[in-house]
């Protein structure tokens, strides 16, 4: 019963839509009639509406660029009298004043917050004819603010805005560009925090108040982007809508915000115009690389021997880098020569050592006039990127084609990255009343190649900086032809086989492509029915095709393929999505005081994803990837998912004259992403702003000053913004996770790449998992989670405060945000006791409450007509504690306390006397606390950019440091480098002391090191009690005296920085000199007699400096971890890029 | 041209428009990825899958019978985290018997009855490893999120009931036909799972050996009864009847194995079990272990007990190490366990541990005998059956192999051929049983350790806490203080989900989840 009335509700919304599609198209018709009875019959289109209406001035406001301006305010005051008319632009920038008196003259005004006034004095109105005024308004130089991009693509003037948005220009992003288009807004805004990633297509983590963005608005449409897809060229501007009050109208994918594209459009000068762009740039010089040590080769206390690079040796698999100490001395090596019928004998300490590779001198060979494997390795990078845009304009139409492409040569030899982007965007004006607009935007992201980083034998730092060293070179020319004499594609040639790679059979035979295909475009239609109601119908979509495939030659291994023959696996996604909209905006005035102002609208979401992966197990011939060669059953598995989204919503914009703005907005949603029933949910937000100086005198040192508030609440349903290769798989064979998540990884190695997903995520539906553990038959296993039937919506509540200041004629400007999220109750998947049967329970539960405050600061410390300098700063800081826990729950996750913040990194610690001291075991190694401990705060405490531009004639010279003060992390490279033996660090001070004496005793059984680590021990033989929570409990019955126990420094090592997450924590402080650029605009005259318009060259450098304040821990470049992570990972070192850049115009 | 162009608009908006009301939100809502239900076959394969505690790693050095040399790779201390949480396991116990009643109309099924059987193995395992857990109130998801613990006597008395029950259920099905799938074990065959669910029940009886005198649990009682009445309660016969996990290439290899071979240079034989073997000049060492290659290459000869030399786990990892690197220590041996894919099988519920586990009910009296004889018998029958488990000959010559350092795992292994006389190995005083006492139980439980190796989950170091034998060795290197812990903690979501009851069963051991707490089994 309950169900088909729900059905019933649902189809008569379909028919709404419907019907009003059905209505659009009439009115369509009927126009298009209209106006060809027009275009037939009136030659004179002005004269006849303007003998219609006698005493009417109507006409049009554009800004500089030509696009129409909303909500300009037109007075018209009658000469000598105080009679005043009032009027306010609609959507198209077009405004309509009526009953002024034919004859008469009249000063009329034209004012827009953050636009020059313009005043045509004694302007007659003619009588029984056209009165028509084109104005083009002009941004006020000193404004900072001027309109701004809102939801749904709808521009306001930003005194009209109650909630925080930042916007920046297209252009200063395509200059000093970066591989990926969107870095480029680092620093840029206040609370967006971009994290650079070093890795070719690795997709930058980008942080709007501590969550991650995942919506990107083009011209007001949601488009899938893994932000490759956005072509820098094709951007007018970026705004960043902080807040979910921005984004309101978006639905829950807005929930972090959203960033809104606003690509280029032809202007409104009519002909035609070219634009080329391009620019050059090379990547080079490390500002974060793995400190490594070249005194010690592979092997494990101090031994080594090759024999077959399997363990049939000496320590010759898996080894780390504490063998041998490089002395001359004989050793059997990788390359020497082998005799099946004579024995050689090593001796290390009590151990004789027997095999048939003949010992040969054990020296240094990876390092090399100061540079390591990795160093000589990686080459210089380089990127072109040329961009062709023409535009034309013409009475009716207005069009831009632009193509873009983008060639990137990765610092790691054999890797690459090409972007090819078409685009073409056209407007048409039908007739008066109609409007024609379209967009089309194809994508083509691809590459032979893309190198994975990921912690395993797969990634090029595991097997260069941090597992393999001095004991090979990387240039030799038995190393470099890869394959061993007689086997080529069988048996590469390297020292160890189990876990580590020969570089060059890892880039040039070991190859991951990527292939994506992004279309995305819409069509709209707008109707203009009256001078207060425009109705626009449009429909989009937004497309990815993806195929990745992975290469594995044979004599490569990782783990989970200990055979070393070889793999192909294939990975095919495919996304769809439309969005069709119907909304009407309108525009009224009540008064001369209260303009009302919003739209109402539906839309309707349908989004399809299916994909497919298959790989084979192990290859039968070498070198043959097609998945007919498996030498085991093939693994082959799909996945497909659909999902509707019906929504209605409104805004309202209400402005008393010049004294408040207040908007409304609401939406409700209808989503499958959610169990019927409860799939359905409202979320408004409404917003206040006032700009006290228009209407209080305020000292004079205050040039404006605006004060803005809003509150929003967002509800959203069960859907993941990302996906992974195939999910829901299970593939005991190559050993990946096995839950039931979109992100399962299919494998025990490698980086599950994550594409744009936002669909339904399963996660409320307890599913089987099957598998085929044993003999290939299929078992099945019980869903792990249980749900609670009447979970609801998530919910988040924002509140927002600010206000905006602008001191000194402008010169000074100051954007203060104070917010707070309330997010909760959510749709929290809770560890519950496993005792139930079930290890998730998904309730609506656990409150957290983010607040954080955002700084701007904008100065202009000299203008001159020649020369200036502007300043622009940004601060911003936030936290996140946890308010309300799960139903009858003191803790949430073990440690995690009312009141706590969120983002404490809990981890392994070592044991510590009252006084602080590491407390030693009698074996010389730190003690490990049997549970995990505070060790700080993930996020930091604010992050912070400071910006210079200075302009003299017509160079331009501009630079930019930001970065970040506060936070914690584990280093993980530090520990691993460490642990293995490859840090620098080991051989240097009272380390490097003891491994000497540790080489020198290597294959001493009675060794027992002579590396004495700081700290303390137990002296009185009293056992250490702990509570649960991992405090000492009897530190009055311990007594302690100094560590007196001596260890080699590879097993202390391995002990406190292995172990103990402790041992490696670091802060995440850092600064960077980001970008530097030097441009010369040259002079008109120049140009003149040439085709050419307008001619720029630029010089730019991106990352140039980076400072950490401890020196040892730079090996890593701390700011890619920008989110609330407790250890990192891995990364290819980042480089330094220098660019030049050519804009010319024609 | 344009109200062309506005034509195909229209039909591409109202298309999209139409063509998406179709399918109902209900429709769209529903997973088709993955099955809400599934067939009790499946379930049962995945249980079955899951009784597997496989040999290789922290398993095998908890019960002494290996050790790590390099801490990178993990060490050798007692430090115990959570036990192992088998609840998901029981709720596919649950769903299976739920699926199998659905097709099988009347009271017992195949799957019920096994059913029965599974939850007394996984509850008692479970407790086995932490005290005191949910069982009566377990297993209910939404309806009971916070199971009360039930004390450990509770969970055995319930487990050794079920055990009746299962045992009573196929005796009834193996009257009719009831046919069953998905068993990777049996192939199917109810006769041979009756045996693993009474000699199971003899297991866990043993475990009660401290709780002999307990009116409700009837320790002896229900040994006697079982073994006085095979008809009713049939036994394993032989090691043909055991429940084993036997390995397969290319779908299950024996996790040591020719390609994972360089993780056998991280891991020492350890003396506690190495020992035990030399003392006893025990052929069984020659089959299991690989000579320390430091003492072959300085002498000794591969087939020389001195040449076997287990490392002492209670060691310093460094300390260790040094010892390997200088040759000093043993590695398991190589050509069983590495040189193929698929090693041995790995026993779960098996014979020889049933043999030595009547061997001690006769010894501590609960029975005078029996089928075989007295407790002397079984302990023979115990040791024999391991000996023949690797091949060795009652008398005779065999061949063993070695694996010398710098040589690939493909060899050539170094052969040997070793004379063994198993009377002349039970003739010595140490190995004789020495009757009905406390040393015939050290006896019994040492050969049983031996017998145990890489098999049988964590039944040796269960065996060592409630016997004390073998003497399992502690320092440094164990950690924790110096001591053997003796439980595991609890599922690491009991503390903040299941507070208040958490907070009960811990009271006992001083309110701190404590691994060196003393459960209920053990006082």
């Amino acid at each position: 019963m309950r169900n088909s009335t729900k059905r019933n509700v649902y189809k008569l919304l379909c028919t709404i839509t419907r019907s009003a599609a059905i209505i659009l198209l009439l009115l369509l018709i009927t126009d298009t009639l209209q106006a060809k009875e027009q275009g037939s019959k009136i030659t004179n289109h002005s004269a006849q509406i303007g003998g219609e209406e006698n005493g009417v001035l109507q006409g049009k406001v554009v800004d500089e660029k030509g696009l129409p301006l909303i909500g300009v305010t037109i007075q018209a005051k009658e000469n000598g009298t105080n009679k005043l008319k009032t009027s306010v632009t609609d959507i198209d920038g077009a405004f309509n004043l009526k009953n002024l008196e034919p004859g008469k003259t009249y000063e009329i005004t034209f004012s827009y917050m953050g636009f020059d006034k313009q005043v045509i004095k004694d302007y007659l109105v003619k009588a029984n004819a056209a009165n028509d005024l084109q104005i083009r308004m002009l941004p006020s130089a000193t404004s900072l603010n001027e309109v701004v991009v809102t939801a749904l693509g709808v521009k306001k003037g930003a005194d009209k805005i109650g909630y925080a948005v930042q916007e920046v220009k297209g252009d200063e992003l395509v200059k000093a560009r970066d591989s990926n288009p969107i870095t480029g807004l680092t620093g840029k805004v206040a609370g967006l925090s971009v994290a650079l990633n070093a890795e070719l297509l690795g997709t930058p983590s980008l942080l709007l108040r501590g969550n991650q963005i995942t919506l990107f608005v083009i011209d007001g449409i949601p488009v899938s982007s893994d932000t490759y897809n956005l072509n820098p060229d094709d951007i007018e501007s970026f705004t960043v809508l902080k807040g979910p009050a921005g984004a309101a109208l978006y639905g829950s994918r807005a929930q972090y915000g959203a960033i809104l594209i606003t690509t280029k459009k032809a202007g409104k000068d009519k002909g035609f115009t070219v634009e080329v762009n391009s620019t050059t740039s090379i990547d080079k010089g490390f500002i974060a690389e793995p400190k490594t040590q070249h005194d010690y080769g592979g092997g494990m206390y101090g031994q080594y021997a090759y024999a077959d690079g399997f363990g049939g040796g000496l320590q010759d698999a898996q080894y780390q880098l504490w063998g041998p100490k490089f002395r001359g001395q004989l050793i059997p090596q990788y390359d020497g020569t082998y005799t099946p019928d004579q024995t050689y004998t090593t001796k290390f300490g009590d151990l004789t050592y027997t095999g048939h590779i003949k010992p040969e001198p054990y020296l240094n060979r990876g390092y090399v006039d100061g540079k390591s494997n990795l160093d000589r390795f990686i080459t210089a990078g380089f990127q072109t990127t040329n961009n062709v845009a023409l535009s034309a304009s013409g009475d009716k139409y207005a069009m831009r084609f632009s193509a873009s492409e983008s060639n990137q040569k990765g610092i790691v030899p054999n890797t690459g990255l090409n972007i090819f982007n078409f685009n073409t965007t056209a407007s048409y004006q039908i007739s008066k009343r109609l409007t024609f607009n379209a967009d089309l935007n194809f994508n083509k992201t691809y590459s032979d190649n893309v190198p994975d980083v990921t912690y395993g034998p797969n990634s090029l730092i595991y097997n260069l900086s941090v597992w393999t060293g001095g004991e090979w070179n990387v240039d030799s020319p038995d190393i470099r032809n890869v394959w061993a004499p007689g086997k080529v594609n069988q048996v590469a040639v390297f020292p160890e086989h189990v876990h580590y790679n020969n570089p060059w059979l890892m880039v040039e035979d070991w190859t991951r492509s990527h292939d994506k295909t992004d279309v995305n475009g819409y069509l709209s239609l707008n109707y203009k029915l009256d001078e207060h109601l425009n109705l626009t119908a449009r429909s989009q979509i937004t497309t990815y095709s993806l195929v990745r495939d992975e290469k594995m030659p044979w004599g490569a291994f990782t783990y989970a393929r200990t055979l070393g023959q070889g793999d192909f696996r294939e990975d095919r996604r495919n996304l769809f999505e439309n969005n069709t909209d119907l909304l009407l905006n309108y525009n009224y005035h009540a008064g001369n005081l209260i303009t009302l102002s919003g739209l109402a609208g539906g839309s309707l979401r349908n989004f399809n994803y299916n994909s497919n992966f298959t790989s084979t197990d192990y290859l039968v011939i070498p070198n043959v990837y097609n998945f007919n060669n498996s030498l085991n059953t093939l693994m082959t598995n799909n996945f497909t998912s659909q999902m509707r989204v019906i929504s209605a919503y409104a805004s309202l914009d209400a402005s008393i004259g010049k004294y408040a703005t207040i908007s409304a907005t609401g939406r409700i949603d209808k989503s499958s992403a959610l169990p019927e029933g409860n799939n359905s949910y409202f979320y408004p937000s409404v917003s206040a702003t006032t700009v006290v100086s228009d209407y209080i005198r305020l000292p004079e040192v205050i040039s404006s000053f605006k004060l803005r508030g809003s509150f929003a609440t967002v509800h959203g349903d069960a859907t993941a913004t990302n996906i992974g290769a195939t999910p829901f798989n299970v593939y005991t064979t190559l050993g990946g996770s096995t839950a039931n998540s979109l992100y399962s990884n299919f494998s025990q190695y490698g980086n599950n790449y994550l594409s744009p997903y936002g669909g339904p995520d399963y996660s409320l539906q307890p599913v089987y998992s099957t598998s085929k553990p044993y003999n290939n038959t299929t078992s099945a296993n019980s869903p792990g989670s249980i749900v609670d039937p009447n979970i609801k919506p998530f919910n988040r509540k924002t509140y927002e405060e600010g206000f905006d200041i602008r001191l000194l004629k402008n010169r000074i400007g100051l954007s203060a945000t104070l917010f707070q999220y309330i997010d909760g109750p959510q749709i929290l998947a809770n560890p519950i006791s496993p005792t139930s049967g079930y290890t998730t329970y998904y309730i609506n539960a656990l409150k957290t409450r983010k607040t954080g405050l955002e700084l701007t600061l904008t100065a202009t410390p000299i203008k001159l007509h020649d020369f200036s300098w502007d300043v622009m700063t940004n601060w911003s800081t936030f936290k996140d504690v946890f308010l309300e826990l799960p139903p009858g729950q003191t803790y949430y996750n073990t440690f995690f306390q009312k009141g706590d913040r969120t983002d404490v990194l809990y981890g392994s610690a070592f044991v510590r006397s009252p006084d602080g001291q590491i407390v030693y075991d009698a074996g010389g190694k730190p003690l490990k606390n049997p549970i995990n401990q505070n060790l700080g705060y993930m996020n930091p405490d604010f992050i912070w950019s400071v910006g210079n531009k200075f302009r003299y004639k017509n160079f331009s010279f501009s630079f930019q440091f930001d970065g970040s003060v506060g936070g914690k992390i584990s280093d993980r490279l530090y520990s691993l480098t460490m642990q293995g033996g490859a840090n620098i660090a080991t051989v240097e001070g009272a380390l490097g002391k003891s491994r000497l004496d540790d080489d020198v005793n290597a294959g001493v059984a009675a060794y027992k090191g002579t590396y004495v680590g700081d700290g303390v021990q137990v002296s009185n033989g009293t056992a250490i009690k702990y509570d649960n929570f991992g405090h000492i409990t009897n530190y009055n019955q311990l007594q302690f005296t100094k560590n007196t126990s001596t260890s080699t420094v590879q097993s202390w090592a391995t002990q406190y920085y292995g172990q103990v997450a402790e041992g490696s924590l670091v802060s995440k402080t850092y600064a960077k000199l980001r970008e530097v650029q030097i441009g010369y605009d040259f002079p008109k005259e120049w140009l003149r007699g040439m085709l050419i318009k307008k001619a720029s060259i630029s010089l730019v450098g991106r990352n140039l400096l980076y400072f950490y304040k401890d020196n040892k821990y730079k090996g890593i470049d701390i700011e890619q971890f920008n989110t609330a992570v407790a250890t990192s990972t891995l990364q290819t070192p980042t480089t330094r890029r220098y660019g030049v850049n050519l804009n010319v115009v024609f | 041209m344009k109200i062309y162009m506005q034509k195909i608009l229209l039909l591409v908006m109202m298309a999209a428009i139409l063509s998406s009301c179709k399918k109902s939100f209900q429709d769209l809502y529903e997973n088709p990825n993955k099955p809400t239900s599934v067939q009790a076959s499946l379930l049962l394969n995945g249980i079955l899958n899951n009784m597997l505690e496989a040999p290789g790693g922290q398993l095998d050095r908890t019960n002494q019978y290996q050790l790590q040399n390099n801490s990178y790779f993990g060490n050798n201390q007692y430090n115990f985290g959570p036990g192992s949480n088998l609840y998901p396991v029981l709720t596919d116990v649950t769903n299976m018997e739920k699926e199998g009643a659905a097709t099988n109309t009347g009271g017992i099924t195949p799957y019920s009855a096994l059913g029965k059987f599974f939850r007394a193995y996984f509850f008692t395992k479970m407790s086995l490893q932490m005290g005191d857990i949910p069982m009566s109130q377990a297993l209910q998801g939404a309806t009971q999120l916070s199971p009360v613990y039930d004390p450990q006597k509770t969970v055995f008395l319930n487990s050794l009931n079920l055990l009746e029950q299962a045992n009573a259920d196929i005796t009834t099905l193996l009257k009719g036909t009831s046919a069953f799938t998905g068993d990777i074990y049996f192939n199917n065959s109810l006769q041979a799972w009756q045996k693993v669910v009474n000699t199971y029940r003899l297991r866990l009886l043993i475990h009660l050996s401290k709780k002999t005198s307990d009116a409700d649990l009837k320790v002896a009682q229900q040994f006697t009864q079982i073994i006085a009445d095979p008809v009713k309660y049939p036994l394993m016969r032989s090691t043909a009847d055991d429940l084993k996990y036997t390995w397969l290439n290319p779908t299950n290899r024996y996790p040591l194995n020719k390609e994972t071979f360089a993780n056998g240079a991280l891991n020492n034989s350890a003396d506690t079990y190495v020992s035990l073997l030399t003392t006893d000049k025990d052929p069984r060492v020659f089959i299991t272990t690989d000579p320390a290659p430091g003492l072959v290459s300085s002498g000794l000869s591969p087939t020389d007990f001195a040449a076997f030399q287990g490392g002492d786990i209670g060691l310093d990892m460094g300390v260790l190490a040094s010892q390997n690197g200088g040759g000093k220590l043993s590695y398991i041996n190589r050509y069983r366990y590495y040189s193929g894919y698929t090693g041995e099988t790995t026993a779960i519920v098996g014979y020889t541990e049933m043999c030595f586990n009547i061997a001690e009910a006769i010894n501590r009296g609960w029975i005078n005998g029996g089928p075989l004889g007295d407790a002397e018998a079984y302990y023979n029958a115990g040791i024999k059956s391991s000996m023949a488990f690797y091949g060795i000959p009652d008398k005779g010559s065999m061949t063993v192999y070695s694996l010398p350092l710098g040589v690939p795992v493909a060899g050539p292994y170094v052969s040997n051929t070793v004379n063994v006389d198993y009377n002349a190995y039970y003739a010595q005083p140490a190995v004789k049983y020495a009757g009905n006492n406390e040393n015939g139980i050290r006896q019994i439980n040492e050969q049983k350790y031996i017998a145990f190796y890489l098999n049988s989950g964590l039944e040796p170091y269960f065996n060592w806490r409630r016997t004390g034998y073998p003497v399992f060795k502690t320092g440094v290197g164990t950690g924790n203080n110096g001591k053997i812990a003796l439980r595991y903690k609890y599922p690491a979501a009991e503390q903040s989900a299941n507070t208040a009851n958490y907070n009960a069963a811990i009271a006992q051991y001083g309110n701190v989840d404590d691994v060196n707490g003393v459960m209920w089994l053990l006082k």
